[in-house]
């Protein structure tokens, strides 16, 4: 599989971070991290493993688009790109995306799913409890690691995804962590996210 | 899951009697993609034979851009949440910002696509009505109705509280 993370703002940091605690875990064939987040570093990495079905992308999303990294600490530039009778770049054909990023899967994972591929993301605003980057980063990750095993139909993965929200809900609902300050705030964010997800 | 089943003429009375701030938020809503969640929506049009029902996906969407009538659905939904419980969870939120310390209160304490928010913020956003305010009081509804679900008994507002700074329990 691949991983792409970018880092060059806060958020993007963030979810680099966070992506960066499940990467020795993961059967890479590459890590497009930070500057190397490019759609032209995608390209060539997807034309040189035909067989990789899996690309896992933490950072900002759009409808129609996931951002590579950005020189300069503006918006990113176009990683992966839905039009509307084509996916930029062509090699994302077929391929299975796990995006952590916003609103991707309103446009980009039907598209995804038209070319005969799959995708697993959200249709609108990721949210991060500030300071629960770690909770928040283990829902995301333990999910990524099953996917990695069994990237099933997307029901199933919609359903494995949404439950993963759903422990962390109940742990700061009425769980172990129901008490730590903010504890509300963390359960809010995590259940805008798990109805947030998406799966094609 | 909810079933909602009107047909064009009742939906159309329905919005008609509703007020323009309660239309735009629905608008708001469906703009952003969230209010349709798992709600498996059904219109019915006797005349024609009509019978729509679609779920969350993009297709929905375009269903409802055709069917704008469909928006008071949203708002039939939206009205399905007490007051008296948005009036509790606004009073704690209050209570809540008020108990911390000025430099917490000032803190970043949620990133919602990128946008950072204080608690000061947040609390503004809630008592001013605006899109991220009526946003983020609507999803503590849903968080007490998950909660419900969960655990009997089990209150949001109690939860806030839980969340005051010590010196003011």
């Amino acid at each position: 599989m691949i991983i792409i993370r970018p880092a060059y703002d806060r958020e993007t940091r963030a979810t680099h971070a966070i992506a960066g605690l499940i990467v020795p875990q993961l059967p890479l064939c590459r890590d497009l991290s930070g500057s190397q987040a490019t759609r032209l570093n995608l390209q060539r990495t997807l034309q040189q493993n035909p067989t990789v079905t899996i690309v896992a992308f933490y950072g900002h999303g759009e409808k129609d688009r996931l951002f590579g990294h950005s020189l300069w600490n503006l918006v990113g530039r176009s990683l992966v790109r839905s039009e509307p009778t084509k996916l930029l770049p062509p090699e994302v054909v077929s391929r299975n995306v796990y995006a952590v990023a916003c609103r991707a899967g309103v446009l980009l994972g039907p598209a995804l799913a038209r070319s005969g591929g799959r995708f697993i993301g959200y249709n609108d605003d990721f949210v991060l409890t500030i300071g629960f980057e770690a909770e928040f980063g283990a829902v995301v990750n333990d999910v990524l690691l099953a996917l990695t095993q069994n990237w099933g139909s997307p029901n199933s993965c919609q359903a494995v995804l949404a439950d993963a929200w759903n422990k962390l809900i109940d742990d700061f609902t009425y769980g172990a962590k129901s008490d730590i300050p903010r504890a509300f705030l963390v359960a809010r964010d995590a259940l805008v996210n798990r109805e947030g997800v998406a799966a094609f | 899951m909810v079933a909602l089943h009107a047909t064009r003429m009742e939906l159309t009375s329905y919005l008609i009697q509703t007020s323009t701030k309660l239309l735009s938020h629905a608008r708001n809503q469906i703009s952003r993609r969230r209010w349709v969640g798992s709600l498996p929506v059904t219109v019915s049009q006797p005349q024609s034979g009509l019978r729509l029902t679609r779920y969350y996906t993009s297709y929905t969407l375009s269903v409802i851009e055709y069917y704008p009538v469909l928006e008071g659905l949203m708002i039939r939904t939206s009205q399905n949440v007490s007051p008296e419980l948005k009036a509790e969870i606004k009073q704690a939120l209050r209570d809540w910002v008020g108990s911390l310390s000025r430099s917490d209160a000032r803190a970043p304490a949620t990133n919602v696509s990128g946008k950072e928010y204080t608690p000061l913020e947040i609390l503004k956003a809630v008592e001013d009505e605006t899109e991220f305010g009526v946003e983020f009081l609507s999803s503590l509804c849903s968080l007490h109705e998950h909660m419900a679900k969960r655990r009997p008994g089990l209150s949001v507002v109690a939860l806030i509280r839980r969340s005051l700074a010590p010196s003011a329990t």
